[in-house]
C-alpha cells in the first residue's frame, strides 16, 4: 500500500510545482504555499534561544534521518505471494547561520520506484525547516512539507521543542 | 532423491538462514536495556565490532523482549550497537527501523541504554555511569560512517 502512497505524493508535489519537483530548498517552500493541496506549513514559537533550536536541529538530523530505508511488503496470490522491497535514502542537511538555521530533508528511491522527473542529486525535498530568533530565549520556526509526512513533521516540531525523538520513516 | 532434499530444507530451517545469529551474552552484565514500547513492536540489539580499518564485524543479535535486559559487552574495543525496532502489518508488510552508535566500553563502568518506541517515534540514550543507581553522562552519538580509518 505505502509503495504506491509515496510515489503518488511525489506526483502531487510535482503537480503543485506545475513543471517539475522542487529542486531547491526555496523552490519547495514556494511550492509548499498555504492553501495547496496536501501542502503543510506550520508556524510556531518556541521558548528557546535560537542557538539551542539550531543545535537540536544539528544534533538530531543526522542521527534520526541519514537512513537508507528498506521496506518490504507481500502481496498474495496463488503462488504464496510476491514481495516488493523498496528502498529509499534520506538525507539532511543543516545550514546555521548567524540568524538563520535551515533544515532540509531529501529522500530518494534507490530501488523498487523509478523516480518521475528530473530530481535532485540527493533526492526530492520532503521538508524544509526554518528558525529564526525571534526575541530573547524565543524562537521562530516554520516548517515546509507535505501533509502525508506527519511523524516527519512532527519531529522536527519535536527538536524545536528541545525533545529527542526520532520518526520512523518505515511508517 | 527427495528425501535428502527435505532434509537440507528442514535443517536450513532449523539452522535458520537468515543470517541473524544470537549474540553469547556470557561477558560480565555491562550494558543494561530500559525498554519501553508500543505493543506488536520487536526491539533487538545487533553487536558488531569495528576493527581499525572502521569495518564492522557482527557478532550476534539480542531480542529486547523483557523490560530491562542484561548485556555483556567487551570493553576497551570499539563496538557498533544498532539497536532495531521492527513491526508487521498486514498493509505495511514488515518493516524495521535502526539506530546505531560506536561505543568504547571501559572497564568498570556501566551503560544504561534507555530505548523508546511510542507512536512511530523512537529514541536510544546510552549514559555511562560508575553503578547502575549513579546518574552518569550521555554518551556521545557516534556514526559508522564517522569512524575514520587509523584513528580508533
Amino acid at each position: 500500500m505505502k509503495k504506491f502512497l509515496l510515489p503518488l505524493l511525489l506526483v502531487v508535489v510535482l503537480l503543485l510545482s506545475g513543471c517539475g519537483a522542487p529542486q531547491t530548498a526555496e523552490e519547495f517552500r514556494k511550492v509548499i504555499a498555504p492553501g495547496h493541496l496536501m501542502a503543510k506549513v506550520i508556524n510556531l514559537e518556541v521558548d528557546r534561544p535560537f542557538s539551542e533550536v539550531a543545535g537540536s536541529f544539528k544534533k538530531m538530523a543526522p542521527q534520526c534521518l541519514n537512513k537508507r530505508v528498506e521496506t518490504r511488503s507481500t502481496t498474495p496470490n496463488r503462488y504464496g505471494g510476491a514481495t516488493s522491497v523498496v528502498v529509499s535514502e534520506y538525507t539532511p542537511t543543516v545550514i546555521v547561520g548567524k540568524d538563520k538555521a535551515e533544515l532540509h530533508v531529501q529522500m530518494k528511491y534507490v530501488q523498487g520506484v523509478k523516480s518521475i522527473g528530473k530530481e535532485p542529486a540527493a533526492g526530492n525535498y520532503l521538508l524544509v525547516a526554518d528558525a529564526v530568533p525571534a526575541g530573547k530565549n524565543k524562537t521562530k520556526v516554520t516548517i515546509y512539507s507535505v501533509s502525508v509526512y506527519k511523524r516527519l513533521i512532527a519531529a522536527v516540531e519535536n527538536w524545536s521543542k528541545g525533545d529527542h525523538l526520532c520518526p520512523d520513516l518505515t511508517q | 532423491m527427495i528425501r535428502p532434499a527435505v532434509f537440507l530444507l528442514v535443517l536450513v530451517a532449523i539452522t535458520g538462514c537468515s543470517g541473524i545469529k544470537t549474540y553469547p551474552n556470557t561477558m560480565d552484565k555491562n550494558l543494561f536495556v530500559d525498554l519501553k514500547k508500543d505493543r506488536g513492536v520487536r526491539v533487538s540489539l545487533d553487536v558488531y565490532d569495528v576493527d581499525a580499518n572502521c569495518r564492522a564485524g557482527y557478532r550476534g543479535t539480542v531480542q529486547l523482549d523483557a523490560k530491562v535486559s542484561e548485556v555483556g559487552i567487551p570493553t576497551s574495543k570499539w563496538l557498533f550497537l544498532s539497536f532495531n525496532f521492527a513491526r508487521s502489518s498486514i498493509i505495511f508488510g514488515n518493516s524495521s527501523m535502526g539506530h546505531g552508535t560506536m561505543i568504547k566500553a571501559r572497564r568498570g563502568k556501566i551503560y544504561r541504554a534507555k530505548a523508546i518506541y511510542r507512536d512511530d517515534m523512537y529514541s536510544v540514550e546510552i549514559r555511562e555511569a560508575d553503578s547502575r543507581d549513579a546518574e552518569g553522562r550521555e554518551m556521545e552519538h557516534i556514526e559508522l560512517s564517522e569512524c575514520k580509518p587509523g584513528e580508533r
